[in-house]
């Protein structure tokens, strides 16, 4: 019995694309090592160093926890500057991941600006954000809280908008052929579906910026952070084993919360 | 008199002509079959007579009222006449099946009731009859996602029937459903044409179930619809 064969022929690459494959390589391998002599990585350097971080970690025990006090409360801060921060770049998004999802807004006048504008709210850390606010409403928290709440503003309104769009249309085309107005369709056809989603991407943002408020202190946006700061400043090394335990039981605490939420939410 | 008439319809995507001087006309309490091949444009004329798409060119009327050309509040309005239901359902997966026929009346409901999803109980009580003339009275509180498609099917059309549209217009509503169900489906289609006097207009791929059910059988053809005899569909066309 004859073998049966078909007359495909699969497509083979050829010689000049094998060529730009093997020149895309050679340029990302450039492109790897001058990143690494640019970001100065130097093995000696670290080898150097590594006994005097020895000697600063003996020296950070036992732990001084004789302003634990003081610590809770600029942890409570720090929680509070991510919690409030959050809640206010969910305000902020609400209308704006509407104008950005093209299946709402088809009008490109409305959407293609508040794309750019989340663009640049997404792309300026919540850091810069409070260097830059800390000189508009002075040192402390509030600065912080509201870098985090453009910064989390942009990534959220992207990232709703994102899931908006992947929402199947048929919901939305039956809901209109009700004679209701774009408001009812959104509330009613809309919001319902993608509502866990959505609450979801919120509560990865809030876990996301108490990580990133622990750091803000550096800048002078209060929180732990400051605390840190002072304590490496000092040298005060078993001042700052204390501030780092606090900051760990805060993050996997939030983590853990905001990830159980999350599954009971999807 | 007719309840949709629509006229010299016209839609092309690309450069090809799917619609090409449609002409349909639908009497109250008829239920017209579309038949056609896949392919053929019938999504896209019920597209065109629902105008969730805009045709071309054509007029389509409701009650002898002009519905091409209107806008805004004036075209949401008119859409009330106009029930869909569609072949992959469209309901709101995570909404009950009482809350997904309620979306029938959302056009009678204020805004602020819409947004805090606060229902008058005549609605609410509306919504419930029009399941439970549908056969589903012991689904009412049941997410739309749990139910079986023969199920959610029904829900869309107690969506319709909830809206009191003149209008049921069904788009291939039995595709994706056994042959049991579907012949469950269209035969309660058919008597709500008869008991509620609506013009149902109902894409199938079946010309023995457009036999079966329907008054009168269209096909749709090379972009136009041509008449056959409800008695004998040519199966050659479909």
């Amino acid at each position: 019995m004859n073998d049966p064969r078909s007359v495909y022929q699969p497509h083979r690459r050829s010689r000049g694309e094998q060529a730009g494959f093997v020149v895309a390589l050679a340029a990302a391998a450039v492109f790897y090592i001058v990143c690494l002599r640019i970001a100065e990585v130097d093995p000696a350097r670290l080898w150097a160093g590594l006994p005097r971080l020895a000697k600063w970690a003996a020296r950070s025990w036992p732990p001084d926890a004789s302003e634990f006090g003081t610590l809770l409360y600029r942890a409570g801060q720090t929680i509070a500057m991510g919690t409030v921060g959050t809640s206010f770049g969910v305000l902020l998004a609400a209308p704006l991941c509407l104008l950005a999802a093209r299946t709402v807004t088809t009008s490109a006048w409305l959407s293609l600006p508040s794309r750019a504008l989340l663009n640049v709210l997404r792309g300026i850390d919540s850091f810069i954000f409070a260097l830059l606010l800390v000189a508009a409403v002075g040192l402390g928290p509030f600065a912080g809280v509201l870098g985090l709440a453009l910064h989390a503003a942009g990534s959220i309104a992207k990232l709703w908008a994102e899931s908006i769009e992947t929402i199947a249309p048929g919901p939305v085309d039956a809901v209109t052929m009700s004679g209701a107005g774009r408001l009812k369709v959104i509330r009613f056809a809309l919001l319902p579906d993608v509502l866990p989603s959505l609450a979801s991407i919120a509560l990865y943002m809030w876990e996301w910026s108490i990580r990133a408020s622990t750091v803000l202190g550096v800048v002078g946006a209060g929180g732990i952070g400051q605390e840190l700061k002072n304590s490496v400043d000092l040298l005060q090394f078993d001042r700052v084993l204390t501030i780092l335990a606090i900051v760990l039981v805060i993050v996997t605490a939030i983590d853990s919360a905001s990830a159980w939420l999350r599954r009971r939410l999807l | 008199m007719p309840v949709l008439v629509a006229s010299d319809l016209t839609k092309a995507f690309g450069g090809r002509r799917v619609l090409d001087g449609v002409a349909v006309s639908v009497a109250a309490g008829t239920f017209v079959a579309v038949l056609g091949e896949s392919g053929a444009g019938k999504s896209t004329l019920f597209r065109c007579l629902s105008r969730l798409i805009e045709p071309e060119s054509g007029e389509i009327s409701i009650d002898g009222a002009l519905y091409t050309g209107l806008q805004g509040a004036r075209l949401a309005a008119a859409r009330r006449q106009v029930g869909v239901v569609f072949q992959q359902f469209n309901l709101v997966r995570r909404l009950s099946a009482l809350d997904n026929v309620l979306a029938g009346r959302l056009a009678d409901v204020p805004l602020w009731r819409v947004m805090l999803h606060q229902f008058d109980l005549a609605h609410v009580q509306q919504a419930a009859a029009a399941l439970e003339a549908v056969g589903l009275g012991a689904q009412i509180e049941q997410r739309a996602d749990t139910l079986s498609g023969g199920q959610q099917q029904r829900v869309a059309i107690a969506r319709a029937l909830a809206q009191q549209s003149r209008i049921l217009l069904a788009d291939e509503p039995v595709a994706s459903l056994d042959p049991v169900t579907a012949a469950a489906i269209l035969g309660l289609m058919k008597s709500l044409a008869r008991s509620r006097g609506m013009a149902v207009v109902c894409a199938l791929h079946q010309p023995q179930l457009a036999a079966q059910f329907a008054d009168r059988i269209v096909v749709l053809k090379n972009g136009r619809l041509e008449e056959v005899s409800p008695s004998c569909p040519t199966p050659s066309v479909v």
